[in-house]
């Protein structure tokens, strides 16, 4: 598993909240999300799988709660207090975007100001985050950010 | 009176003996609650002493030995090693004995996400007070991803609350399916599964599936381990929200069995 972050996005380095990472750049909110390879569960549940890019997104979100970062209301609402099931998130806007210079398909639902996206890549179920404004999505491999001198050696 | 008591450091223990030390006294609910009286020695007498607890809330940098025994008298906190005995390399027994309970209870905020309370879990040293060396904060967050799925979406969120004492520390858990069963003893998840009694991720979002089995009430539960520097190991049994286990309704029930 690596970690996946915008290309072409100005500001500061991206943060770790969980497993996800996140900056809160002059242009908004950026974060992504990978899960990792597809576990049995996912296979298992291949005809869920919009249910589970909801649940993914819901997850991103809930971890930037945690931070916590500005979210849209909706946004917000959809992290930490979902009151329908996860496919309730609606079929998506299918849109094109670039991992690792490959073009990729993705689903996209706005949030007011953000646009939350979900795909799978290379096994890994991916979601992420952008200002809604923000057109061209394009992920490319980052370096995790260093581990903290004192507290958790690991998480 | 003579008396050994285990002194530790990092990664070192030692054994000597102290005159004139009067221990406190363990904890329990015939404990005075006031911790008053014979529970407290002179500073000078007491030779410092290292307890691990897990709390329902958080334990201020400094408090009173009788502070200490007045939460766990209240329930709000159990200790180890308050009897001046040491808790190093001694684990913190579960909340219950026996298993898993709701943390608080927690909140179900909806008919798809449950939230457990925070549990405080952390290491002091004492002499006539008792200094947080280091503390972490534990909560669970349970997702039920409902319809048609069965599966889970769990998040045991650990992260430092306080470290005074500059320690490092370990945190892992681990992860059981249960079957709830009415007026019977609960049994494992089955039919499909993820298995239980495994390492479960921390901080990261984690898919469990509890089966293809409907018509069952099946909850998730999480053991959160912190291991401290100084030898000091705390555990905390979290139990999920009953779910109800159906074909195309999956989510939280209304109301939950507890584990207490």
């Amino acid at each position: 598993m690596v970690d996946l972050w915008f290309a072409g996005v100005v500001g500061a380095e991206p943060s770790r909240t969980g497993t996800a990472l996140y900056t809160q750049s002059p242009d908004g909110l950026f974060a992504v999300l990978v899960r990792g390879p597809s576990s049995p569960d996912s296979r298992e549940e291949s005809s869920q799988l919009l249910s589970h890019y909801g649940a993914n997104v819901e997850g991103l979100g809930y971890l930037l709660s945690l931070v916590p970062v500005p979210l849209s209301p909706a946004l917000e609402r959809w992290s930490t207090a979902r009151d329908v099931p996860a496919a309730d998130i609606g079929g998506g806007e299918p849109v094109l975007i670039s991992i690792d210079g490959a073009a990729q398909l993705a689903l996209s639902w706005r949030f007011d100001f953000l646009r939350a996206y979900a795909t799978t890549y290379r096994g890994d179920q991916i979601a992420f985050i952008a200002p809604a404004q923000f057109e061209r999505i394009e992920l490319t491999q980052t370096p995790a950010p260093t581990a903290p001198s004192e507290g958790p050696m690991s998480a | 009176m003579a008396r050994r008591v285990a002194l530790s450091g990092v990664g070192l223990i030692a054994l000597v003996s102290i005159s004139a030390f009067s221990p406190v006294t363990a904890a329990s609910p015939s404990a005075p609650a006031s911790g008053q009286g014979t529970a407290v020695s002179t500073p000078t007498e007491v030779a410092p002493y290292t307890i691990s607890w897990t709390s329902e809330v958080p334990i201020p940098a400094v408090s009173t030995v009788a502070d200490m025994q007045r939460l766990q008298a209240g329930g709000d906190a159990q200790i180890a090693g308050l009897d001046g005995t040491n808790a190093n390399l001694v684990s913190v027994a579960a909340v219950t004995p026996n298993g898993f309970i709701l943390q608080h209870p927690g909140l179900r905020r909806t008919d798809y996400v449950y939230d457990s309370d925070a549990v405080y879990q952390g290491t002091s040293v004492c002499t006539s007070t008792c200094q947080v060396k280091a503390e972490v904060k534990v909560q669970l967050h349970q997702v039920a991803i409902g319809g048609s799925s069965h599966t889970w979406q769990l998040t045991l969120n650990m992260s430092k609350y306080s470290n005074a004492g500059g320690l490092t520390w370990t945190y892992w858990g681990s992860y059981w399916c249960g079957v709830n069963v009415s007026g019977g003893s609960d049994t494992l998840c089955t039919n499909g599964a993820a298995p239980s009694g495994v390492s479960m991720t921390v901080n990261s979002l984690v898919n469990k599936p509890w089966g293809s089995t409907n018509g069952i009430t099946v909850f998730p539960m999480v053991t959160a381990t912190t291991q401290f520097s100084n030898g000091v190991t705390v555990s905390t049994k979290f139990r999920g929200w009953d779910t109800t286990s159906a074909a195309s309704t999956t989510k939280l029930k209304a109301t939950s069995g507890t584990g207490a």
